[in-house]
């Protein structure tokens, strides 16, 4: 089951999920995961705004940068962003992918 | 196909998820998946896809070995002949519903059989017995 996440912001609920075709565009913009941990100012919000695009695919980054300013427990969202994109991975070595996740609201 | 889908061993940490994903989508292909549904699709989807392919593995190997079991009997008549090696009169019961068919069926038979027998005995007695007086 594909795991997704809401976050609201000023009355709008926004679903974020993370499939290949994102991880694909997340890697054209110059995404790399094991990057995140040395360049998180650049790679965060990068993934944050990735995350938008299969279900608000026309949202302007401007905005996406607004709600990601104004977060709560952004290190606990961005977890949970980083083990939706590793399952686009995870899921082509895995038998199953019964959900162990620990953070999240829709999963 | 399966779990060999993806070399698991050393991984490049350099190497880029899309070019994986592209190095094993033809595979996936090969199997029913849409590129659709590969690419905008819930990432486990690739799980079940994996597992489908196995049963219908699975599925045209017991239907080469069946198809050969029955060319087999079909042989085996020919050579011996219907009373030695008789063609089954239909096909192999494949689930427990169907054994416990034929068994049933097998046994009423059997009680058949055995009903006509007692009876004939019965007969052959009683015509003794008539002739006798």
């Amino acid at each position: 089951m594909a795991k997704t996440l809401t976050v609201s912001y000023k009355g709008e609920d926004y679903t974020l999920e993370i499939n290949r075709k994102t991880v694909e565009f997340l890697e054209q913009q110059g995404f790399v995961v094991k990057d995140l941990a040395d360049k998180p100012a650049t790679m965060t919000p990068l993934l944050f705004y990735g995350a938008f695009r299969k279900n608000h695919p026309g949202i302007k980054r401007k905005v996406v940068e607004e709600i990601f300013d104004n977060l709560e427990n952004k290190d606990g969202l961005i977890e949970a962003l980083i083990e939706m994109y590793v399952d686009t991975l995870d899921s082509l070595l895995t038998g199953s992918g019964e959900g162990n996740a620990k953070w999240g609201k829709n999963w | 196909m399966g779990e060999e889908l993806v070399d698991e061993g050393s991984p490049d940490e350099n190497i880029k998820y899309t070019e994986l994903f592209n190095e094993v989508l033809p595979h996936y292909l090969a199997i029913g998946m849409t590129i659709d549904e590969f690419w905008n699709g819930d990432p486990w989807l690739t799980v079940t896809y994996r597992k489908a392919w196995d049963i219908k593995r699975h599925n045209e190997n017991f239907r080469a070995w069946l198809h050969n079991k029955y060319t087999m009997d079909a042989i085996a008549c020919a050579l011996h002949g219907s009373k030695q090696a008789p063609y089954p009169e239909e096909p192999y019961p494949l689930t427990k519903e169907d054994m416990a068919r034929v068994q049933r069926r097998k046994i009423e038979e059997r009680a058949k059989y055995l009903r006509a027998q007692a009876e004939s005995s019965k007969r052959k007695k009683e015509a003794r017995e008539n002739g006798n007086n």
